[in-house]
């Protein structure tokens, strides 16, 4: 019972393995008939493609190669195979050439384009040819191969270059007998051989100007040919547009009196300057102007414009003619268009002008455009890219540092060194103002150590002098163990009482004409900041606050360009927010001081003392003046008051 | 003492014209060549202040007579203007590499020929 269920068992298993044997057979079989389709399929390609195919090893020793190859050469195809790839060369290259281009071209296979070069090629009987080689790497399981794909380019060369030659000769040819057409034809319209009768006079007019006609016909055919080949190339270098626009001008103004038309240049701007060939350039304007000059009724103006721009500048050419019809506005550019046959007689155009223009235009990398309304005139606008203006190098600016401590004085003008600033050190005011007097210094770097009142005089002093009526002028304190804090940029210190009218007149009369600096005034007494806010009323925006809290809310919200303070403010001194009065980027934000005259002795201690509560450090100070000396702040005080 | 000009051309006719346009300076004197040959002789013997070179000629080209007018002792220190089809930047650089005061092009206006070649013996 048991050893029939078992035979039944492994019979079961058996037709089993031998039905998934079978399937997995059928499979390989599939796969191999698809392997072999694949290569049969592969292998006519090879066989019957007209190019030449070549496989080759890393050392350049063929492995294979089809029969169009073997016909390119000459050889049978059994002679090739384990050949050097180098005796199909008319100048063989040496061996490590030959493997160091593989090796870089397996290394860089590109992206998917195969590298493609033009050979001299020789074949089994000695004879050259031109042969284009595309090779490409083919990495296989076997290890690496190459495959180069040859054309013979013979003919094709022959025909470019009888074409450049066909296209000199005749250039050369054409032009011969019409130098001497137009040459003789010119002496007798200029009146070399003497006075000519009314009818001849005429007739010779009419052949002259035609002769003309012709040699610009021909320039102009040779030009697009040039163009179209790729042949023209442009002498690209940076031009100022202006004088160019001036130059074409002057050469057409005697065509355009012809037609009774005037010229008009607006827009002349030096900083105007594009990259371009200024040759072809001036063959572009010269086509746009004469045509412009050609279309307009008499007694009309041509109205050419130049505007530059950041990245482009754009040339405008408008006339006031007939405009440009609506079925011709997309043929505009193309060749031998003009808007009706009858005007090509007419008008004396070649009607390659528009199609060369567009293609020179094209070729400098810029755009042409145009707008025209039949019956009002057509506008052209010609694109050309701006060319970098190099920015003249700025002086080095030269900081008057005042400061008592010899060592802290050459560490502040090693800093500024190093930033590009020369400097002056002053040991005392007496200093500072002989010295500021002798030298024209950008800014100023007064340490609040001076004794007392003549930190706050010397202010006054300097910014009278109208050098330095708006010069960044810093305070700093330094607290004697070397440290700095941070500067404050005094645009004035004025003592109290003064005329207030009188002040505020200056200031009024000061601030630039279209200039609106944000102001905060931090004043106590209503009745100044009254007169304050309407002194600047047009001038500038003031907003006004009475107290330190409300000071240090506005200061928060918004960005001042200036702030007037007053240091004796109720619950506290304008001092403490002398810290405070800076912009986002830590650059301190120019402040009036406004201090009680018997105050001041010990008001710039007071001042140093607050200032020496917020540190800093010398680059910090460095950076202070360089961001003042970039950035112009609006003048307080009137020039010689 | 009028001012020597040679003007080299293959052409015939062009010569003519170019001599009539010439002429119409009466401070001028002009003499004509016909090859690159003919205009050595010609400058060595005559030496003109001015020559005036076409540049596509047969046999002799032009550039190549001017080479041998830069060899010559008595040809070398002449002015030498070229006359070619359309100039081009690069061209005329080219020619005025080679030493040439400039480039004139074909075909050239005849009314004002006398009055270029004036400002070239000016230079």
């Amino acid at each position: 019972m048991l050893t029939n269920g078992i035979e039944t068992l492994l019979l079961l298993l058996l037709l089993v393995a031998a039905w998934i044997i079978r399937r997995s057979m059928a499979a390989y079989r599939a796969a191999a008939e698809d392997i072999r389709d694949l290569s049969a399929r592969q292998e006519a390609i090879f066989d019957a493609a007209t190019d030449g195919m070549i496989t080759h090893d890393p050392q350049g020793i063929i492995e294979s190669l089809n029969p169009a190859a073997a016909r390119m050469y000459g050889y049978e195809r059994e002679e090739l195979v384990g050949q050097s790839i180098g005796i199909l060369f008319k100048r063989p290259p040496k061996q490590e050439d030959l493997e160091a281009f593989l090796s870089d071209l397996a290394g860089n296979p590109g992206n998917g384009a195969a590298r493609i070069q033009e050979f001299g090629g020789k074949r089994r009987d000695g004879s050259m040819f031109t042969v284009d080689v595309a090779t490409s790497p083919v990495p296989l399981h076997d290890g690496l191969h190459f495959i180069a794909v040859l054309r013979d380019v013979t003919e094709r060369r022959r025909v470019e270059q009888m074409k450049t030659e066909f296209v000199s000769t005749v250039s050369h040819e054409l032009r011969t007998p019409l130098t001497s057409i137009a040459g003789s034809l010119g002496l007798l319209a200029g009146g070399a051989a003497g006075e000519l009768p009314a009818r001849a006079a005429a007739l010779i007019k009419i052949a002259h100007s035609n002769s003309e006609r012709l040699v610009r016909l021909i320039n102009d055919i040779l030009d697009i040919e040039k163009i179209e080949s790729g042949k023209m190339k442009f002498d690209i270098k940076p031009v100022p547009l202006a004088p160019v626009i001036e130059q074409v001008i002057q050469a057409n103004l005697a065509y355009a009196e012809e037609y009774g038309v005037s010229f008009r240049f607006e827009g002349a701007d030096e900083t105007a300057v594009a990259l371009a060939d200024s040759d072809r350039l001036m063959q572009v304007l010269t086509n746009l102007l004469s045509n412009a000059a050609k279309f307009s009724p008499r007694g009309e103006e041509v109205l050419i414009t130049l505007v530059p721009g950041s990245s482009s500048h754009r040339i405008t050419v408008a006339d006031k003619g007939s405009g440009i019809p609506e079925e011709f506005r997309n043929r505009i550019f193309s060749k031998f268009a003009q808007a009706d046959a009858s005007d090509t007689r007419e008008k004396g155009g070649t009607g390659l002008g528009l199609s060369i223009v567009q293609q020179i235009v094209n070729g400098l990398g810029g755009n042409i455009s145009f707008e025209s309304e039949e019956g009002r005139g057509a506008t052209f606008h010609v694109d050309l890219p701006a060319a970098a203006v190099p920015r003249a190098p700025a002086k080095r600016a030269r900081i008057l540092v005042c400061q008592e401590d010899a060592a802290a004085a050459d560490e502040i003008k090693r800093s500024l060194r190093q930033a590009g600033f020369d400097s002056d050190v002053a040991g005392s005011s007496e200093e500072v103002r002989v010295l500021a007097a002798r030298n024209a210094y950008a800014a100023i770097l007064l340490d609040l150590s001076l004794p007392g009142e003549e930190a706050i005089s010397l202010i006054g002093h300097l910014r009278s002098d109208p050098r330095y009526a708006s010069a960044p002028i810093l305070i700093a304190a330094s607290d004697g163990s070397g440290d700095i804090s941070q500067a404050l940029a005094v645009v004035d210190w004025i003592h109290k009482p003064v005329s207030i009218s009188k002040l505020v007149e200056g200031i009024g009369e000061a601030v630039a004409p279209g200039e609106h600096p944000c102001i905060l005034h931090i004043e106590d007494d209503p009745d100044v900041l009254r007169v304050v806010a309407s002194a600047f009323d047009g001038h500038a925006h003031v907003h006004s606050v009475v107290d330190i809290t409300s000071a240090r809310v506005a200061l928060k919200a918004t960005h001042y360009d200036l702030i007037i303070l007053d240091l004796a403010l109720p619950g506290g001194s304008g001092l403490e927010l002398l810290p405070e009065m800076r912009r986002e980027d830590g650059s301190p934000i120019p402040v009036v001081i406004f201090s009680a005259q018997d105050d001041d002795p010990a008001l710039a201690r007071q001042v140093e003392a607050v200032l020496t509560k917020s540190k800093a450090s010398l680059n910090d100070l460095v950076a202070t003046v360089e961001t003042l000396l970039a950035n112009p702040r609006p003048r307080l005080r009137k020039e010689g008051r | 003492m009028k001012t020597r000009i040679l003007y080299v051309d293959d052409e015939a006719d062009i010569r003519e014209v170019a001599a009539m346009s010439l002429e119409l300076d009466p401070g001028f004197e002009v003499r004509t060549a016909a090859s690159g040959a003919e205009a050595l002789q010609i400058a060595s013997e005559w030496k003109p202040e001015l020559i005036l070179l076409d540049v596509m000629m047969p046999g002799m080209d032009g550039p190549t007579t001017f080479f041998h007018l830069r060899e010559g002792v008595e040809t070398a220190a002449i002015t030498v203007v070229f006359i070619t089809a359309r100039t081009q930047a690069q061209e005329v650089e080219g020619f005025k590499a080679l030493g040439a005061k400039g480039v004139i092009a074909k075909p050239f206006d005849p009314m004002s020929l006398a009055a270029t070649v004036r400002g070239y013996l000016r230079e």
